[in-house]
C-alpha cells in the first residue's frame, strides 16, 4: 500500500455562506510531484491553509505525515515546508531571513541556501520589500529548499512570473529536491507546467476533488470518442460528457474508450475519431461551466 | 531568534526614544551652559523647582506614552496585517513564543528609556544645582539651598516614580500590542489603545458623577505614589504598594489575552 504524505477526508471549510471546501477528499502518495489544479477560487489556497494548521476546518479531517496539523502543528512545520503567499519579513535581507529561518530548523543547510542564491542570482543583501516580484518567489523557495523539508508544498509558485524564471524554478524543484525521492505538493491554475512536472494530479472546483490519479494513467484512460447515429446512449458509468450536434455525439470518456466504441459499433454507430486527451482538455471538461456536478473519479 | 526578530521590529522606535533623551540632555546643556543666570533667577525657589520637574515628568510621560504604544504595535499581529502571517505562523515555533518575546522585548525597551530619562533628570538637576551652589549666577542672586534638596532625591523616591510610570506605560504597551494582535494593523492597535483610555475617562467621568460613592474605589491609571515630588515630607501614598501589586497581577493578562487571541487567529 502506497504510504500517504498528505491525506484528507471530507473536509469542509467555509468563510459565511461561502463554502471555500466542500468535503475534500484528497491523497498525495510519499515521493510524488502532486499537481494541484483548478480555477481561481477553486479551494487550492484554503486547502493549503488547513494542511499548514492556518486554517481550520468545520468539519472533515486532515492528516500530513499522519499528524494532525492544528494538534502536531510544529512536528508537521518542521519537516514540511510551506511557502503560501510570497510576501516575507519586508525590513528583513535575504541575509537576515536566512539567519532567521535558520534556527528553526534542525535540517537546515547554510550550503543550500548559498547555492540557490547563487543559483537563482537573488540579492541577498537587498531588502525583501525592494526585492522584484520574482526574486522575492526565488527568496521565499530558497528558503523552503534549505530547510530540508521532507515535503514542499507551494501554493501558485510561477504566478505571474516570466518563462525563463519558472523555467528555473521548476528546474530546481524536479532536478534537486523531487528527484531525491522527495514530496512536492504544487497548486497551479497553468496546466501546461503542471503536466511538464507532475505524476499525480488533482483537480478541484467548488472545494471538491473532481479527479484525481496518475498523470499517466490519465492520458492513457481519458479519450474522446466522436460518433455518428441515433439512439445513441448518453448515461454511462465511463461517460463524463456527452454533446449532441446534427446527429455526431461527442463523448468524453473516463475510460474504457476501445470498450465503448465496439458498443457502439454494435448499436449501428459509425465511430468517426477516437482520440486521446491531453491535461488541458481533461481539466476543461471536468471544471467547464456545463460539468460542475461532474462525478469524483480517483484512478489510483 | 524571536527576541532577534522582535528587536529588529522595534529598534528604530526606541531609537527615536533614545533621540528624544539625547536631545533634551542637549538641551539641558546648552541652558546651563549658555543660560545659567537666566535658570538660576527663573528656578529660585522650591515651588519653582517642583513645579520645574513636574512639568518634566508630564512631558515625558506623554512623549514616552506615544513611544510606548508604538512599540506595542510592532510584531506578528503587524506582519499578518501586512501579508507575512502564513510565513511568519509556519515556522515551527509556538504562537505563544511570538507574543511573550515581543513582550519581553517591548517591556525591555521601555525600561531601559524610562531609566536613561530618570538618570537625564538627574544629571539636568544635578548640573543645576552645582551652577547654582558654586555661585556662577552673573545676576547677583544669592545660591539657593533647596537645590542641593532637589538634586539628592532620595533613590528609593525616583525608583518608586519610575516604577509606576513604567506601570503606565506598560499597560499603553499592552493595549496597543493587544489591538494590533487583535486587528491585525498597527493603526487600529494604537486607535484601540487610544479608545481605551478615552472610554476610561469617559466611565470614570459618569461614574463619578452619577454614582459619587463608587468614586473613591475608581482606580486612577496614573498612579501618583507619593503626596509631593521631592522637596519636603516624601511619603507614599494610602495603598501605594497593593495599587503596585495589583496593576503588576493584571499586565500578563493583556499577553495572556493576545496569546489567546494569535492562538484562534486564521491566516
Amino acid at each position: 500500500m502506497t504510504e500517504l504524505v498528505v491525506e484528507t477526508h471530507s473536509l469542509v471549510k467555509r468563510y459565511g455562506r461561502v463554502a471555500a471546501l466542500d468535503g475534500l477528499s484528497l491523497a498525495v502518495p510519499r515521493g510524488s510531484v502532486y499537481g494541484f489544479l483548478g480555477r481561481n477560487g477553486a479551494g487550492k489556497t484554503t486547502a493549503i491553509r488547513v494542511l499548514a494548521g492556518l486554517a481550520r476546518p468545520q468539519s472533515g479531517e486532515a492528516r500530513v505525515f499522519g499528524l494532525h496539523p492544528e494538534r502536531d502543528r510544529l512536528a508537521i512545520l518542521t519537516r514540511a515546508g510551506f511557502v503560501i503567499e510570497k510576501m516575507l519579513l519586508n525590513s528583513m535581507t535575504g541575509n537576515d531571513l536566512v539567519r532567521y529561518n535558520r534556527s528553526f530548523f534542525p535540517s537546515w543547510s547554510d550550503a543550500v541556501a548559498r547555492k540557490y542564491a547563487e543559483a537563482l542570482e537573488v540579492p541577498m543583501n537587498r531588502k525583501f520589500r525592494k526585492l522584484s516580484h520574482g526574486n522575492k518567489t526565488k527568496l521565499c523557495l530558497l528558503l523552503a529548499l534549505a530547510q530540508g523539508a521532507e515535503l514542499l508544498v507551494l501554493d501558485e509558485p510561477t504566478l505571474g512570473l516570466d518563462p525563463v524564471i519558472t523555467d528555473q524554478l521548476l528546474r530546481v524543484l524536479i532536478d534537486d529536491f523531487a528527484a531525491s525521492g522527495r514530496t512536492l505538493f504544487i497548486s497551479s491554475h497553468h496546466l501546461s507546467e503542471v503536466e511538464k512536472i507532475a505524476d499525480w494530479v488533482g483537480i478541484i472546483h467548488n472545494g471538491r476533488l473532481l479527479l484525481e490519479a496518475q498523470l499517466d494513467d490519465i492520458r492513457a484512460n481519458y479519450a474522446r470518442v466522436r460518433a455518428s447515429g441515433s439512439g445513441l446512449p448518453r448515461n454511462a458509468p465511463e461517460i463524463v460528457t456527452v454533446s449532441d450536434t446534427e446527429g455526431v455525439c461527442d463523448y468524453v470518456l473516463r475510460s474504457g474508450a476501445e470498450a465503448f466504441s465496439a458498443e457502439l459499433r454494435r448499436q449501428g454507430a459509425v465511430i468517426l475519431d477516437i482520440s486521446p486527451m491531453n491535461l488541458s482538455e481533461i481539466f476543461l471538461t471536468l471544471v467547464g461551466k456545463e460539468n460542475r456536478d461532474a462525478a469524483v473519479e480517483v484512478m489510483a | 531568534m524571536l527576541l532577534w526578530k522582535s528587536w529588529r521590529d522595534l529598534r528604530i522606535t526606541f531609537f527615536v526614544g533614545l533621540g528624544w533623551l539625547a536631545l533634551q540632555l542637549l538641551a539641558a546643556i546648552w541652558v546651563l551652559l549658555r543660560g545659567a543666570h537666566t535658570l538660576s533667577t527663573t528656578i529660585a525657589t522650591p515651588d519653582q523647582a517642583v513645579d520645574s520637574v513636574g512639568l518634566f515628568i508630564v512631558v515625558q510621560t506623554v512623549v514616552f506614552a506615544l513611544i510606548s504604544s508604538a512599540l506595542g504595535t510592532h510584531g506578528v499581529g503587524r506582519d499578518i496585517g501586512a501579508g507575512s502571517g502564513s510565513f511568519v505562523l509556519t515556522r515551527p515555533v509556538r504562537r505563544a513564543f511570538y507574543v511573550w518575546s515581543e513582550w519581553g522585548a517591548g517591556l525591555i525597551a521601555i525600561a531601559a528609556l524610562l531609566f536613561l530619562s530618570v538618570l537625564d533628570l538627574w544629571i539636568m538637576i544635578r548640573s543645576h544645582a552645582f551652577r547654582i551652589v558654586f555661585g556662577t549666577s552673573t545676576n547677583g542672586a544669592p545660591p539657593t539651598p533647596h537645590a542641593w534638596t532637589l538634586a539628592s532625591l532620595p533613590v528609593r523616591v525616583a525608583a518608586m516614580d519610575a516604577l509606576c510610570a513604567f506601570l503606565l506605560l506598560a499597560l499603553v504597551f499592552a493595549l496597543a500590542h493587544l489591538g494590533t494582535v487583535a486587528f491585525h494593523h498597527s493603526t487600529a492597535g494604537l486607535l484601540f489603545c487610544l479608545g481605551f483610555f478615552i472610554g476610561w475617562l469617559i466611565v470614570t467621568g459618569l461614574i463619578r458623577h452619577n454614582v459619587p460613592w463608587l468614586a473613591p474605589h475608581i482606580p486612577d491609571l496614573l498612579l501618583h505614589p507619593f503626596g509631593s515630588i521631592g522637596i519636603g515630607p516624601v511619603r507614599p501614598v494610602p495603598h501605594v504598594f497593593s495599587s503596585i501589586l495589583e496593576r503588576l497581577a493584571i499586565l500578563p493578562l493583556f499577553p495572556l489575552a493576545a496569546q489567546l487571541l494569535l492562538g484562534r487567529t486564521e491566516v
